[in-house]
C-alpha cells in the first residue's frame, strides 16, 4: 500500500497486451488493477533512445487492468554519476 | 471528467494499427524505401488518383474531417517529392486550394460544427512550393496536356486503332481534370486575394467565367471516369487507392472513437460539384442588387434552396465585400436610407427645408446608422445553415426591438422639429413604420420555418396560424399605411409641379406595395381557412387537445413556449395565451356547428383563390401557382367536408406540405 501511494503521481510506463506501450502520470487505481493515466502518450512500441517514433496524445486514459503485462517507473538518472 | 478506455474497440483509435499488419509509412518513409511510385504514371493512373482525390475533396466539403478525407493522400503530404509532373501540379493545386476554401470559410463564420469539421487539429499541411509557382506549374502542365490532346487528333485524319483511339481518350480526360484544377485554384485565389487595380464587380465577373467554364469541364470528366484505375475489390490488406491510406494521418485524430468515412462515390462528387458551381454562380447574382428589400429577399431565396457550408460563405463575402468594402458602413446606410424612402417617402429624406435643418438630419442619421447593424444581422442569419436560424432570430428580435424603441424616439423628435419649422408637415411614424414591417416579417418567418423544420405537433398550428394571421394584420395596416404616405408625397409633389409647369401629366401610378399587399391578403385568407378547418376538427372531435397529466395548464406552456422571443418585441405587442384563449373561444361559440366551420373555411380559401388568380394575371410565378392548387384541393375538401362526408370518423385529417413548405394541403384520410 505504502509502495502503491509512493507511485502516485510518478511518470508510469505500461505495457498493453497487445504490445503497445503508454507512457503518462499515474492518477489511480482500483482493486482489479485499472489503471488511470494523465497527459498520457500512447507508442507502438516501446520507445527506446533511438527510436523517433511520434507519440499519440490520449490525455486522460483508463487502461484494464486484464490488459496490463508490465509496468515501470520512470527514474530521474543524475547525469554527474 | 472522462477518460479513454484503452483496449476497447469502440474507444481506441490505436488499436487500428495492430490490426494492419504491414507497419504504416509516412510519406517520407515509402519514398526512402520505394514504396510508392512517385513516376513514370500511366494516363489511367494519373486519372484514377486525380478522380479519387477529388472525390476527397467533395467529401470534405460535405462535412467530413479534412484529416480523414483530403489528407488521407499520401502525395499531398510532401508535394516536393512527386517527381511526375502532371501529379505534382494537381496535388499543388488541390493543396492550395484546400488553404483558401478554409479561409473562405472561416472568414463567413456561418458555419456550425454539423456543416463542416474544424479541421486539422493543429495538423495543416503546408508546402514550400509558393503560389506563383504552384500556378506556373500548373500552367506548364495544361499547356502540355493540350499539346497531347493535339497530337492526337491530328493522327485522327488517318486510320485510327483501338489503342490510339483510347490514348485520344486518355489524353483528354487528363487534360479536363488539371484544367478543372487549375480553374478552382484560381477561381479561389483572385476572390480571396488582394486586388490591386481592379474593382470587386471585375473580379465577379472573372469569377462568373472561371465557375462557368468548370461547369463546362464536368460533364466531359463524368464521362470518362471509368478510365482511370480504381481499388481492387479484394478482401485482403491493402484495397486501398494507389496513394490513399484512411489511417496515414489517424495519430493526429483525437483519441474519440474512431469513425470510419466513407469517401464519395467519384462520379457523385462530380455532381455535386456541379451543383456547388450552380450555386456560388447564382450567389455572384447579389452584387448587382441595389436595394435593400431585392437583397433581402435574394438571401432568403437562396436560404430556401439549403445550401452547403461553402456556398453559403462564398454568399456572405460576396455581399461583404460589395456593400461592405471600401466606405463601410456609408453603402449600407445610403441603402437603408433608400429603402425607408421608397416605402414611406418620409418628410425628413424628402422635403428640402427639413432636408437642411441641422437637427433633423442629425436624428434621422443617427437612426440610420443604428439600423446597420440589424439588417447586416439579419442577412447574416439567412446565410447560417436553416436548422440554426430560429435560435438567432430570437437574439435579433430583441436587437430590431431596441431598434424600433430608437425609431419612435426619433420620430417625436423630427415631429418637434417639423411642427416649429412647417406647421402644415406632420411627422408621424415614419421611420418606426419601416422597423414595423420588417420585424413583422421576420416574425412570420420564425414561425412558419418551423413547419419546415417539422417542429409543430399538428394541435399546435392552431396557434402558428392564429399568430401569423395576428401579423399579417399588423403588415397590412403598415402597408396601407405607407400607400397613404406615399399618395399624399404623389400628391403633394405634383401640386409643386403643377405651380412650375401647368401642363402636369396626370399619370395614374401603380402603388408600391399593391403586389404585395394583395398577396399578403390572400396569405392571410389562407390562414383564416386553416384556422376555421381546425375549428371543425375539434367540434366534431377529430383533433383532440393534448392533455398531459404532468401539467394541468400545458396549453398555456405550450402557446408561451412556441412564441416565446416575442415576448420582449417592441411592438408588435405579445399576445397573451389569456387574451388568444378569449378569442378563440369566442369564434368557437359565435358558430354553433361543425359544417358552419368548414363552409366557413372553405369561403376563406376560395377568396384567397381568387385573390392568388387575380395576381398571377399580372405577375405568372412558381409560387403563386403553388399556392393556387393548394387553395383548390383545400375548398373541394372544406366543401366535401361541410357536406357531412365522413362525420362520424374519429381521425383527424392530415396536413401535408408537398407543395408549400408553409401551407398545408389537407387530407382526408
Amino acid at each position: 500500500m505504502a509502495l502503491l501511494d509512493k507511485l502516485l503521481n510518478r511518470l508510469l510506463q505500461v505495457h498493453l497486451s497487445d504490445g503497445r506501450v503508454v507512457i503518462g502520470n499515474f492518477m489511480c487505481t482500483d482493486r482489479e488493477l485499472n489503471i488511470i493515466l494523465g497527459q498520457c502518450q500512447e507508442y507502438s512500441c516501446a520507445p527506446d533512445r533511438e527510436s523517433t517514433e511520434q507519440p499519440r496524445l490520449l490525455g486522460l486514459a483508463m487502461i484494464p487492468g486484464k490488459h496490463v503485462v508490465k509496468i515501470q517507473v520512470a527514474v530521474d538518472v543524475d547525469p554527474s554519476k | 471528467m472522462s477518460a479513454v478506455e484503452l483496449m476497447d474497440p469502440k474507444m481506441d483509435s490505436g488499436m487500428i494499427f495492430r490490426n494492419s499488419t504491414s507497419p504504416i509509412l509516412t510519406f517520407e518513409e515509402a519514398v526512402e524505401q520505394n514504396a510508392i511510385q512517385v513516376d513514370n504514371f500511366s494516363p489511367q493512373q494519373l486519372i484514377g488518383i486525380t478522380d479519387e482525390l477529388f472525390a476527397c475533396l467533395a467529401t470534405w466539403l460535405d462535412g467530413q474531417p479534412l484529416i480523414q478525407t483530403v489528407y488521407t493522400c499520401s502525395y499531398l503530404h510532401k508535394v516536393e517529392f512527386i517527381q511526375d509532373n502532371y501529379l505534382k501540379a494537381y496535388c499543388v493545386g488541390i493543396l492550395k486550394s484546400c488553404e483558401l476554401i478554409w479561409s473562405l470559410i472561416q472568414s463567413g463564420q456561418v458555419f456550425e460544427e454539423e456543416d463542416f469539421c474544424c479541421p486539422t487539429h493543429g495538423y495543416v499541411l503546408q508546402t514550400s512550393i509558393t503560389n506563383a509557382k504552384a500556378f506556373a506549374l500548373l500552367k506548364e502542365v495544361d499547356e502540355n496536356c493540350a499539346r497531347n490532346v493535339k497530337k492526337c487528333s491530328r493522327k485522327s485524319e488517318e486510320e485510327l486503332d483501338e489503342e490510339s483511339k483510347l490514348n485520344n481518350l486518355l489524353h483528354q480526360a487528363l487534360h479536363a481534370r488539371i484544367k478543372l484544377c487549375r480553374l478552382l485554384y484560381s477561381f479561389f485565389h483572385h476572390l480571396l486575394g488582394s486586388r490591386m487595380n481592379e474593382t470587386f464587380l471585375e473580379v465577379v465577373k472573372t469569377s462568373n467565367n472561371r465557375l462557368q467554364s468548370m461547369d463546362a469541364l464536368i460533364p466531359i470528366i463524368k464521362d470518362s471516369y471509368h478510365l482511370g484505375i480504381h481499388p481492387n475489390n479484394n478482401q485482403d490488406e491493402n484495397n486501398y487507392m494507389i496513394g490513399f491510406n484512411p489511417l496515414i494521418c489517424i495519430k493526429h485524430l483525437p483519441s474519440q472513437f474512431p469513425k470510419m468515412i466513407e469517401i464519395m462515390e467519384r462520379s457523385k462528387a462530380y455532381d455535386y460539384m456541379h451543383t456547388l458551381i450552380g450555386r456560388h454562380l447564382r450567389a455572384t447574382e447579389v452584387v448587382e442588387l441595389s436595394t435593400i428589400d431585392s437583397i433581402i429577399q435574394f438571401f432568403a431565396d437562396f436560404s430556401s434552396i439549403s445550401p452547403d457550408v461553402l456556398s453559403r460563405s462564398a454568399l456572405q463575402h460576396f455581399f461583404c465585400e460589395t456593400f461592405k468594402s471600401c466606405n463601410d458602413k456609408k453603402s449600407m446606410i445610403e441603402l437603408v436610407k433608400k429603402a425607408v424612402k421608397n416605402f414611406t417617402q418620409p418628410p425628413v429624406l424628402t422635403y428640402p427645408s427639413l432636408k437642411s435643418s441641422q437637427r433633423a438630419s442629425e436624428v434621422s442619421e443617427a437612426f440610420f446608422e443604428r439600423s446597420d447593424g440589424p439588417i447586416s444581422r439579419l442577412l447574416f442569419i439567412y446565410c447560417c445553415n436553416r436548422s440554426r436560424q430560429r435560435e438567432k432570430i430570437a437574439a435579433l428580435l430583441e436587437e430590431l426591438s431596441a431598434m424600433q424603441v430608437e425609431a419612435s424616439q426619433c420620430d417625436e423628435q423630427l415631429n418637434a422639429i417639423t411642427e416649429r419649422i412647417d406647421s402644415q408637415l406632420h411627422h408621424r411614424p415614419y421611420l418606426g413604420l419601416w422597423g414595423l414591417y420588417h420585424t413583422c416579417k421576420i416574425m412570420e418567418y420564425y414561425l412558419l420555418l418551423g413547419f419546415e423544420l417539422d417542429l409543430y405537433g399538428s394541435y399546435e398550428y392552431y396557434y402558428v396560424f392564429w399568430y401569423v394571421d395576428h401579423l399579417y394584420n399588423h403588415r397590412l395596416s403598415c402597408l396601407y399605411t405607407a400607400e397613404k404616405h406615399l399618395q399624399a408625397h404623389e400628391a403633394a409633389s405634383i401640386d409643386i409641379r403643377k405651380n412650375k409647369n401647368k401642363k402636369s401629366k396626370k399619370k395614374k401610378k401603380v402603388s408600391e406595395h399593391a403586389l404585395e399587399i394583395q398577396l399578403l391578403d390572400a396569405k392571410q385568407s389562407m390562414c383564416k381557412g386553416y384556422l376555421r378547418a381546425i375549428d371543425g376538427f375539434v367540434k366534431q372531435g377529430k383533433m383532440i387537445q393534448q392533455q398531459s397529466k404532468y401539467d394541468t395548464s400545458n396549453e398555456k406552456l405550450r402557446y408561451e413556449h412556441r412564441i416565446l422571443p416575442f415576448l420582449n418585441v417592441y411592438s408588435p405587442q405579445f399576445i397573451t395565451y389569456e387574451k388568444f384563449a378569449e378569442v378563440r373561444d369566442y369564434t368557437r361559440t359565435a358558430l354553433a356547428t361543425a359544417t358552419e366551420f368548414y363552409s366557413t373555411s372553405a369561403k376563406f380559401f376560395n377568396r384567397a383563390k381568387t385573390k392568388l388568380e387575380e395576381i398571377s394575371k399580372s405577375n405568372d410565378d412558381v409560387a403563386t401557382s403553388k399556392l393556387i392548387k393548394i387553395t383548390k384541393t383545400n375548398v373541394v375538401v372544406m366543401n366535401l367536408l361541410a357536406s357531412g362526408h365522413k362525420k362520424e370518423s374519429k381521425t383527424c385529417p392530415n396536413f401535408t406540405f408537398e407543395l408549400d413548405n408553409y401551407f398545408p394541403i389537407i387530407k382526408i384520410q
